[in-house]
């Protein structure tokens, strides 16, 4: 039977680590993800999982162990945050090509410097061409759910890329929330066998990694990457419609909306924003306004196709980026529905906000402003640059 | 390149000729042919180890290596230094001559023979 716990995101997600019971997990503690790893470290401590934990002195030594460990055929888990999976970057891009069923928790955290130790978009979104598949959670929930089904997404034959699960670090971390807890053999049945694939401890099969390529094949192994990350796409999608059957939560779309269809403009936005973002549209919507609000789950690979479909009926659409494009003219989100935009005939015009910087609150009254703002532009098209939301002038 | 009729500028004769002739190639597919994406092997892991001898390095040189017989006493102080296995020696251990197609001229036989029975030319090794 499932049950209904008070955790905060962190601790759903080492007890989605406990009942994964990976082989292996190396990790280095950084907040705000410490008490993922500490908690599950306990488990370890008690017997409750068979887990070879490893400490390590570094994030760059995490990943590089996860790395060893999963091409010796063991199933692997890491947590890190900001400046950690920034260290890890090298290590990433490895995990990738190597295409490593790793799954890495993200607790997303502002870059350094100045020192915050508060949530925004810009470690995950500085490695968003590592290779890693990205999914951006909203609440606790969704932190358990994702990280149960990022192993079946991970280690899916045509995919075998690794995942990483983005959850805001304070915002979902470290705020309690009801969250149900699947049954361990409800879960362990969902996740199924761990087979290796090219293990390197397979004496009888022996392979290489690492190898020297040079440029009659790189290109080609690269373009083998690309296909593998972008398999997930479906894959997320059939293995979230499978979940859905046992736990009876809604994971069969990549993306969450409200009231597009019949919206006339509408707010795109990712991870915790979107609960807030919702209140404000419900009470909007019931005064006669036509507005929307989607959310992206599944970030890398890009769902192009869907967001196209479900923006190009709408006159004017927000895009609500949780990281600073330092030098770019939007940000990352919306550098992605542009260019997805791009090439339809008839498409909404699109206007970018920055908001949550170092968790700088964005309050029910700013998402009001933005919907303002939009409805007005439908009269009166405004200049295309770029806006920040609470931000001191 | 020298006008001298004994400089053996061929691989040894009794090297071999296609892939079937090497003892770590046999009923292995060659993984240097091009391919297309879709048929080779995840992420450049290699499935098939001792494969290095069906990558030809031969026309990496800019010079080539050129064996005299008539000059060589057998001392056999070539074949430990070589890095690529290009110095072909028989199992009485008679130097019988030199691979070019895996020969990267790094020059260590010449430093090494006595005799000056190894030697450069200047030209590309063309045998590849």
């Amino acid at each position: 039977m499932s049950k209904k716990l008070f955790l905060n995101g962190a601790d759903a997600v080492a007890e989605a680590m406990r009942q994964i019971n990976p082989d292996v997990v190396a990790a280095y503690p950084i907040t705000p993800t410490t008490h993922i790893v500490e908690k599950f470290s306990k488990f370890v401590a008690d017997g409750k999982v068979k887990t070879e934990f490893v400490t390590v002195e570094s994030e760059h030594s995490a990943m590089s162990a996860c790395i060893g460990a999963s091409a010796s055929g063991g199933r692997v888990m890491t947590a890190t945050a900001s400046q950690g999976l920034i260290y890890m970057a090298e290590a990433l891009f490895c995990a990738s090509g190597f295409r490593l069923p790793i799954v890495l928790i993200n607790g997303n955290r502002a870059l350094s410097s100045p020192l915050s130790i508060h949530t925004d978009h810009s470690d995950s979104m500085a490695i968003r061409d590592s290779g890693f598949v990205q999914v951006y959670a909203k609440n606790a929930q969704e932190a358990y759910d994702l990280t149960i089904q990022a192993i079946r997404i991970a280690e899916h034959k045509d995919v075998r890329t690794p995942v990483m699960v983005c959850i805001e670090g304070f915002q979902n971390t470290h705020t309690l929330d009801s969250v149900v807890v699947e049954d361990d053999e409800v879960v362990k049945k969902f996740l199924g066998e761990f087979e290796p694939v090219d293990s390197l401890l397979d004496i009888d099969n022996p392979v290489t990694y690492g190898a020297a390529v040079k440029p009659d094949f790189f290109f080609e192994i690269k373009r083998q990457q690309l296909e593998g990350i972008n398999c997930a796409y479906d894959v997320m999608k059939s293995v979230g419609e499978e979940f859905e059957k046992i736990t009876g939560r809604d994971y069969s779309k990549v993306y969450e909306e409200y009231g597009l269809e019949d919206a006339d403009v509408a707010i795109v936005l990712m991870s915790s924003s979107y609960s807030t973002a919702l209140g404000v549209t419900e009470n909007m919507r019931e005064s006669g306004k036509k507005i929307g609000l989607l959310r992206p789950k599944l970030f890398r690979p890009f769902p192009d196709t869907e967001i196209v479909e479900k923006l190009k009926g709408l006159k004017a659409v927000a895009v609500l980026d949780r990281s600073m494009p330092q030098g770019a003219k939007y940000g990352p989100l919306c550098t992605e529905i542009v260019t997805a935009l791009f090439n339809v005939g008839k498409r909404p015009k699109v206007y970018n906000f920055i908001h949550g910087i170092g968790s700088r609150e964005t309050y029910p009254s700013h998402y009001d402003e933005v919907f303002e703002f939009l409805l007005s532009s439908l009269d009166e098209v405004k200049e295309d640059k770029l806006r920040f939301l609470n931000l001191n002038e | 390149m020298t006008e001298d009729k004994k400089t053996n500028n061929k691989p040894y004769d009794a090297s071999y000729q296609s892939m079937d002739d090497i003892p770590q190639a046999k009923g292995k597919k060659d993984p240097f042919v091009t391919k297309s994406w879709r048929e080779i092997d995840r992420a450049g892991i290699i499935k098939d180890g001792g494969n290095s001898i069906l990558y030809k390095t031969g026309n990496w040189t800019n010079k080539k290596l050129n064996f005299d017989p008539e000059k060589c006493i057998n001392c056999n102080l070539c074949w430990p230094v070589c890095p690529d296995n290009c110095i072909l020696v028989d199992k009485d251990g008679n130097m019988k001559g030199v691979d070019l197609e895996h020969c990267k001229d790094c020059g260590f036989c010449v430093e090494a023979c006595p005799t000056k029975c190894l030697f450069f030319t200047d030209e590309k090794n063309k045998e590849i």
